[in-house]
């Protein structure tokens, strides 16, 4: 999207146009609901709404370009996926039913199989993860928010970031050794 | 991302799994939360946005909304009118107020509390110290008792003098017997003290003229040991 194009969608969006609501939601709600679901956000869905509409009720005070957009959002994603887990460490555990499969996907057949085939074996990796060390790959892979704006995100320094990200990156690949797989 | 020093191989390893994880993660939400979210996102945006426009026309207008002149003067009258008070205040507490403010006060008649009278009468030109001594005096009877306690103190500053000239008299007397003697002193042969000596004698004794020498020599020394 080019520069000129962001800002006359902010503006629609600040103005509420429900069109360039649609577009932002369409953009970014795969990858902020990929991120919560991949860091093991209690309720995915219901987090995403609130993530959305915190960016709806502040969009007004929203100055910088999409890319900072983006890394604004994601922010945010984070912060409500650590309310949504305190939420729940004090909340009784609940049954819940299983989320619903993803109904579909952008990409064709092609992809979409093998996405699904590396899919599980993604989701095995993570798991290898500390907490923090996935947070700071998945923020910085699925929202392509730079060293800075994770840091800023997460609360940490930017060094501490990219120890993370160092140590991370380490353990992926210990994980993919160890298996013999090769993407 | 960077892979810090990793091989080549290693790189397109962590490349290939970034791509794979970018597919795996991206996951389509349910439509039917698209299609009840989405109309309520842009009622909610309108919504903060006129409150943010409302809040930066408040935040503007108050930046310049200009203070009236009547406040200002206003302010400063009263900033004036609270010195005298906080300077009567002080005298109440008990603290001394400078000169300069309790002759603004004396001028329009306010005495203020707990100011001493010396430094009261102090700062007043045309008055002496005498007046301001006599001002302090708040028993009538002790000028009476002071002048009856100098009357006692001059009685024995007289006796004092008396006895003083009666020493006075036997010295010279003494003196002069003792010198105008054939025998010098000391070389009479007596050697021993006399014995009527009395080195703690009272100076009473001495004021008799001896009719010897040696008396007189003796009434001589002990008036010199006093």
């Amino acid at each position: 999207m080019s520069p000129e194009r962001f800002r006359s969608l902010l503006e629609e969006a600040r103005e509420g146009s429900e069109a360039a609501w649609q577009e932002l939601y369409d953009g970014l709600a795969p990858v902020v609901l990929g991120y919560l679901r991949s860091n093991n956000s209690p309720d995915p869905e219901d987090v995403l709404s609130e993530v959305f509409l915190q960016v709806a009720r502040d969009i007004a005070r929203f100055e910088g370009e999409e890319p900072g957009f983006r890394s604004w959002v994601f922010t945010i994603a984070h912060h409500r996926l650590i309310d949504a887990r305190r939420h729940s460490a004090r909340r009784p555990v609940e049954l819940a039913a299983e989320p619903p499969e993803p109904t579909g996907r952008a990409d064709d057949a092609a992809e979409e199989a093998l996405a699904r085939i590396g899919e599980q074996e993604v989701q095995r990796v993570l798991g290898a993860l500390s907490e923090d060390q996935r947070t700071v790959l998945l923020l910085r892979v699925i929202g392509d928010l730079s060293v800075d704006d994770v840091a800023k995100a997460v609360g940490k320094r930017p060094g501490a970031v990219k120890a993370l990200q160092r140590r991370g990156l380490a353990a992926v690949k210990r994980e993919l050794a160890r298996k013999g797989v090769t993407l | 991302m960077s892979g810090n020093g990793a091989y080549e191989g290693e790189m397109n390893e962590i490349g290939l799994f970034e791509s794979a994880l970018r597919a795996a993660v991206r996951t389509q939400p349910d439509p039917r939360l698209g299609a009840t979210l989405v109309p309520r996102l842009a009622e909610v945006a309108r919504a903060g946005t006129i409150e943010a426009e409302t809040q930066a026309t408040r935040r503007g207008a108050a930046r310049r909304r200009p203070r009236s002149r009547l406040a200002l003067v206003a302010r400063v009258g009263l900033a004036a009118a609270m010195i005298p008070l906080v300077l009567a205040g002080l005298a109440f507490a008990g603290v001394t107020v400078p000169g300069p403010a309790r002759s603004a006060f004396d001028t329009v008649g306010i005495t203020l509390p707990n100011q001493t009278s010396a430094d009261q009468h102090g700062t007043s030109a045309g008055k002496s110290s005498d007046e301001a001594t006599s001002g302090t005096d708040t028993n009538p009877g002790t000028g009476a008792q002071s002048k009856g306690n100098s009357a006692v103190a001059h009685q024995h500053a007289l006796e004092q003098r008396a006895k003083a000239r009666g020493k006075a008299i036997g010295h010279s007397r003494g003196k002069a017997v003792g010198l105008t003697g054939s025998t010098p002193p000391g070389q009479s042969g007596e050697t021993g003290p006399p014995s009527h000596s009395n080195g703690g004698g009272s100076s009473a004794t001495h004021t008799t003229p001896a009719p010897d020498s040696r008396a007189t020599t003796h009434g001589n020394a002990n008036g010199h040991s006093k």
